[in-house]
């Protein structure tokens, strides 16, 4: 059964057409690449499902709930979390205050329950702040809970925003090009990552990315964007045979050597 | 010596207030990224409440002097639901609309509130200050020569009280999260299950309230309540915001002092009739100098 439908989903802005009549389906607990040259669509298609953008016209179902339309929150709380293709943390906050923003919605401090600290809010918090705790060292940043943002290595922030996108306790994950700008050996860490994210959390990861390497060694499922349209999807391996994939990619680089982007 | 204790008492004093209300701007600051210029208008209505509320219990009770803490309890609860609820209108009619105009917009928005709000109060008064009830005695407490007005003391030790539940309040809660977070991306924050339009209203909601309380403290100390008497102390509490840093909760807790102290002290030197000339050159200088503030992070370092 289907965690998301998109049906016939639409975007325009002003007379462009970013996305045009795209419909997917993504299995439950399954590790989905969006691939397509620079201006596909791909980034816009995660800002229609996190509910930046409404469609122009479709809808999408996730969980047999309708949810293009609803408000950012709405659409957190209803199980969909992401990441951004550049990065975007509470920068003057340390890792795990990043962390316990996203725990947010699980919390239920007020100003009260601050001062009497009642035992039902001190182990609440200390709730929160553990499962955060165990959420970083899940992402490979044991240790780095105190470190501000801003002073984490690059690799590191990336993690980061992955664990504060966890804290939500989402169902499906959007990850925007996760290995962007990353070592060919951070790269490896990462993909090591996203499989955990399903295998151990049983998350459902849908990925945008470049680096072909990492959408063929990590997706299990494809869908190709080229100029707003869907052009392919299926298997790695047949996607990779298709004729209008290859069209797509000749000349922005050959979709089976390296470094597409 | 004394003298100098003297004058940092007083700076204290008044410094607390300026703090107090200097957190409202920067709160609504860190939010928006707009100044709430109708936020002094806030604590004015908080000062007039707490005069109808003590003149109240005057005229009909005797309240005031058996259990004065109660009825200053009550006019302090009133004074912040009033300017709550004021702010919380405001920020629906005059504000939210403006949210995705440029900035300029709700800043007018913001001076058309503050001076509408000052003359229905003009209007309802008559133009006539309100003058207190006595409900604190007007006796000092002297040790040498150091002069204390009970009223002095209750209005330092209650800044202090509000500054503490505010720093408890934005680090530990929820919402206090919720704030923070809204304040360093609005977008992100939302995606992280954050709902923006209650954060916002939250944000006016505590500035407000500790606006109104201050306004009625204030009162008490200078035992009267005008619809203008929003405006001086609405500027230098923004000036105390502007030293700290706008945007910068700790910021404005010691820009408030820090603006409090430094006009005392200048009394010694210029006379008291320079004071607020000495508050506004700090304003100008720190803009040339320092336009980021003491504890605030140079915008322009961020993308």
């Amino acid at each position: 059964m289907a965690i998301l439908s998109v049906r016939h989903v639409s975007r325009a802005f002003e007379g462009l057409i970013a996305l045009n009549d795209v419909s997917m389906e993504v299995e439950a607990e399954t590790i989905v690449g969006v691939i397509g040259p620079n201006g596909a669509g791909k980034t816009t298609l995660f800002n229609l499902l996190t509910g930046f953008y409404r469609p122009t016209s479709g809808e999408i179902w996730f969980e047999g709930k309708r949810v293009d339309g609803l408000p950012l929150h709405r659409i957190a709380a209803a199980g969909i979390s992401r990441t951004f293709q550049n990065i975007r943390l509470f920068s003057n906050m340390t890792a795990i205050e990043n962390v316990l923003v996203g725990s947010h919605l699980h919390l239920s401090t007020n100003i009260a329950t601050a001062i009497l600290r009642l035992p039902f809010t001190v182990k609440q918090e200390k709730r929160a702040v553990q499962s955060a705790v165990e959420t970083l060292r899940f992402v490979g940043l044991a240790g780095r809970e105190n470190e501000l943002a801003w002073n984490l290595a690059y690799g590191e922030q990336r993690r980061l925003e992955i664990a504060r996108a966890l804290a939500v306790r989402p169902r499906m994950l959007l990850l925007d090009e996760p290995t962007a700008g990353m070592n060919p050996g951070e790269s490896v860490d990462m993909i090591r990552l996203i499989r955990a994210l399903r295998d151990d959390l049983r998350m459902t990861v849908v990925l945008i990315e470049h680096q072909m390497r990492v959408v063929m060694g990590v997706c299990e499922y494809i869908t190709v964007l080229d100029h707003g349209e869907k052009i392919s999807e299926g298997r790695p391996e047949d996607v990779q045979k298709d004729q209008r994939v290859i069209e797509a990619y000749l000349g922005t680089g050959a979709l089976l050597s390296e470094g597409a982007s | 010596m004394q003298e100098w204790i003297q004058l940092l008492i007083d700076g204290i004093t008044i410094g607390g207030v300026y703090a107090v209300i200097a957190l409202g701007y920067t709160l609504v600051y860190g939010v928006l990224r707009m100044i709430n210029f109708a936020h002094g208008e806030l604590f004015m209505m908080g000062a007039f409440t707490g005069y109808y509320t003590l003149n109240g219990f005057e005229k009909h009770s005797s309240l005031n002097d058996s259990v004065p803490v109660l009825t200053i309890a009550i006019a302090i609860v009133l004074g912040m639901v009033v300017a709550v609820t004021l702010a919380l209108v405001m920020e629906r009619i005059a504000y939210r609309p403006l949210r995705r105009a440029p900035r300029l917009a709700p800043l007018i928005s913001a001076i058309g509130v503050s001076i509408l709000l000052r003359n229905i109060m003009l209007r309802a008064t008559n133009a006539q200050g309100k003058v207190y009830p006595k409900v604190f005695p007007r006796t000092a407490v002297e040790i040498g020569e150091i002069r204390l007005l009970y009223v002095q003391i209750f209005l330092i030790v209650l800044s202090f009280v509000f500054l503490g539940l505010l720093y408890l309040f934005i680090q530990r809660t929820k919402a206090g999260v919720a704030i923070r977070a809204v304040a360093e991306d609005r977008d992100t924050a939302s995606l992280m299950g954050i709902n923006v339009d209650r954060t916002i209203m939250t944000t006016f909601a505590v500035g407000a309230a500790l606006a109104g309380a201050a306004g009625v403290v204030y009162g008490m100390f200078v035992t009267t309540a005008t619809s203008g008497m929003g405006f001086i102390p609405g500027i230098k509490a923004f000036t105390a915001a502007v030293l700290g840093g706008i945007g910068s909760v700790p910021g404005a807790m010691a820009g408030g002092y820090f603006l409090g102290i430094s006009e005392a002290i200048s009394t010694k030197f210029f006379g008291a009739q320079y004071k607020d000339v000495v508050a506004f050159v700090l304003l100008v200088a720190v803009l040339i100098f320092r336009p980021w503030g003491l504890f605030g992070k140079r915008e322009d370092k961020r993308a």
